[in-house]
This record gives C-alpha cells, sequence and structure tokens, in this order.
C-alpha cells in the first residue's frame, strides 16, 4: 500500500505484478526497480549466500555498495515488520482500507486466510 | 552496561551507515537488561532461540505441512526455555501467518501470558531483522550480549490498553499519554500500536527501523526528508517485495 501512496506522490507509475512476483520487468519510472525487488525477495526467500551474494553483487554492479546497505537495511525492516503485523493480527487501518480496495483486488489477497481479519 | 561495542563494522570490507551501528548498538543494550515480562536472561535466550527457529526440523515440517497443527514433535531448541515459548519464538519467525487468535489464546492456558507474548514477539522479530541486515549483507551475526541485571522483571503493564483490534490488548489509538506520551502524538497506525502492551518493546523496534528504514513522522508524511541513496518509491518496492513473499497483506 505504502508504494502506491509513495510512486504516486511521486507522480511515477506502479506495477504490482513485480511486487508479486509475477514479473520481472522493472518499472518505467523506478530507477533500480527490477534489481530491488529481486534483492528484496532473495533476502525475504532466505537465499543461501551463494545465491543471494550473486544478487547482491548485482545490484551493487548496478548502483553503489550505499545502495545495496540500503536496500538491504528495508528487507530487514519489513522481515521484522511482516511477523509484528501477523503475530498480533492487526487488521489494516481505516484509511489504508478505502485506499486500498484496489491494491487489494490487484494483489488478489482474498487468497490469503489473513485477510479476513 | 556492555563490556564492550558490538556492531563494530570498522573490519568489514564494507562501509555501513553508522546510525545502523548505533542503534544496533542500542538494542543490543537493551536486549541485555531486565524487561518487562522477562530477566534479562530470559530476553536473551529468546534472542537465541530466533536465531535457531530456521534450524528447527519440527518448524520446517509445520511449514511445508496443510495443517500444522498435526505435525507432533519437539522443536529444536538452543536454550533450557519452557517449550510453550520455544514454540511461540519459532512460529513467530518460520510460520507467522498463520498465528491465530485461537493460538495466543492457547498459549496462555499454557501459562505464556498475553503480555509476556508481546514482549516475546518484540524480542524475536527485532533480533530476527538485525540478524537479517546482516545475512543480506554476507556478515557474520554478532555475539549475543550477556546479562547486564539480575533484577526481576517491572510487570507494568499500561492501564489503557484496551482488546478489540488485533489478537492481544494494545493502547487505542489516541492512547499515548502518561507513562506512554512518547511512543507516538495524537494518534497512529496499527502497526504502531501493536506490541504497546509492552511500551518498551514499541520503543526498541521503532528506534531500529529509524535506522533501517525511516521515522513514523517520515512514514506518515509521504516525504522524503531522510538521507539515504534510494528514493522514497524504491524503499517501498524492497519493502513491498518482501511483504508480499511473506503473504502480508498490511
Amino acid at each position: 500500500m505504502m508504494l502506491r501512496l509513495s510512486v504516486n506522490n511521486d507522480e511515477t507509475s506502479s506495477d504490482l505484478d513485480l511486487i508479486t512476483g509475477e514479473s520481472r520487468v522493472a518499472l518505467r519510472d523506478v530507477p533500480l526497480s527490477a534489481e530491488l525487488a529481486a534483492f528484496a525477495e532473495s533476502i525475504a526467500k532466505r537465499d543461501e549466500e551463494n545465491a543471494l551474494s550473486v544478487i547482491r553483487e548485482s545490484l551493487a554492479a548496478a548502483s553503489s555498495q550505499e545502495v545495496v546497505v540500503d536496500a538491504a537495511a528495508v528487507a530487514a525492516n519489513f522481515q521484522r515488520m511482516v511477523r509484528i503485523a501477523d503475530s498480533t493480527g492487526i487488521p489494516l487501518d481505516r484509511p489504508q482500507r478505502t485506499f486500498s480496495e484496489k491494491v487489494w483486488d490487484e494483489l488478489n489477497l482474498d487468497r490469503m486466510p489473513r485477510a479476513y481479519n | 552496561m556492555l563490556s564492550h561495542t558490538f556492531f563494530d563494522y570498522a573490519e568489514s570490507d564494507i562501509e555501513i551507515r553508522s546510525d545502523l551501528a548505533d542503534s544496533f548498538n542500542v538494542y543490543w543494550r537493551q536486549l541485555s537488561a531486565v524487561g518487562t515480562w522477562f530477566t534479562a536472561s530470559e530476553r536473551i535466550a529468546i534472542a537465541a532461540e530466533s536465531r535457531a527457529a530456521f534450524d528447527c526440523s519440527l518448524c520446517r515440517r509445520r511449514k511445508n505441512a496443510l495443517s500444522p497443527s498435526l505435525i507432533t514433535g519437539t522443536h529444536t531448541a538452543v536454550t533450557d526455555l519452557p517449550p510453550v515459548i520455544v514454540e511461540a519464538i519459532h512460529k513467530v519467525i518460520t510460520d507467522q501467518a498463520r498465528i491465530t487468535k485461537s493460538y495466543v489464546t492457547e498459549l496462555q492456558k499454557s501459562g505464556l501470558s498475553e503480555a509476556a507474548y508481546v514482549e516475546l514477539v518484540g524480542i524475536t522479530v527485532t533480533v530476527f531483522s538485525i540478524d537479517e541486515f546482516h545475512r543480506a549483507m554476507g556478515l557474520p551475526l554478532e555475539t549475543l550480549p550477556e546479562p547486564s541485571e539480575t533484577l526481576p522483571p517491572s510487570m507494568y503493564s499500561p492501564p489503557q490498553a484496551v482488546h478489540g483490534t488485533g489478537f492481544v490488548a494494545m493502547l487505542p489509538s489516541d492512547g499515548a499519554v502518561g507513562h506512554e506520551e512518547d511512543l507516538w502524538t495524537n494518534k497512529t497506525a496499527n502497526v504502531h500500536r501493536a506490541l504497546s502492551l509492552v511500551p518498551n518493546a514499541v520503543r526498541e523496534w521503532v528506534a531500529v527501523m529509524k535506522a533501517q528504514y525511516m521515522s513514523m513522522t517520515d512514514i506518515a508524511t509521504m516525504q522524503q526528508k531522510f538521507d539515504r541513496s534510494l528514493s522514497r518509491a524504491q524503499m517501498e518496492i524492497v519493502a513491498a517485495r518482501v511483504s508480499s513473499y511473506n503473504d502480508c497483506f498490511y
């Protein structure tokens, strides 16, 4: 949800297929989007270091070491955030819920049992 | 107090932002101190189990099962924490999407109070997020601290906490008052409230989040007033892909 808010705020586009892993195609207006999504996925999947390092070095080659550090930090943060949300069963906040109806459909969130909280 | 500095990245080939190292060091100091419902030793043991969860064969079998509760066995524990606590820590790490209200209620019947569960979640996930940063960067995990205190837990419970939002009691959105007035200003999002039955758990993870991601204020304003190499949209792509992979709709 924050992605859609963020890109709309920047007047850039967002394609949720990249977020769900259905597509590897980079977002038109967001530099490094494909590389960042691949790095994030590798962290979330808990790839072994030999696989993770390839993606990490690919991101570094396309950008900089600072980008890798910042992306790793954000990914690590959300490895925590998803667990806080799921462990405590919090529902979407009201303004977020209203905004998210279209995104909800695009991400096919009804497939997740916890989405009914 | 901790006897030496942790998270010293000077020896590494990678330049790590100092605010990350600083926030991790602050958290390690908090981890080593007595908590609200756990002693310092117990808090560090929870951290150790957080690290061990992915190596637990029972957790692996349950993760792959359609009905995890039908898979019986013993967790591969690395501490002498009670089984109910080990079970909760491992589940938060390895199978969090299948935690339910009834599961949390059952924990209470097994001797893990709701407030203790909240503190357990806070420790488990905050240590996990620091470890995940190291793993993402190809760095070895930091050594866990030694207990710095032998005091009993404070057992503080904020009087304004209420049920009705999630599986556990939490402060109302406008309930950051009194001893909790520093937690947020006016109203806030549910995820910020989630662990507020143990106010220090919120203080601890929010401080780490500020370095790893951004402050709650920056999140709310949708502006980029922080110094990062990534734009806000780039950060949200990383956040959204991690959340989507974890089946987190929040």
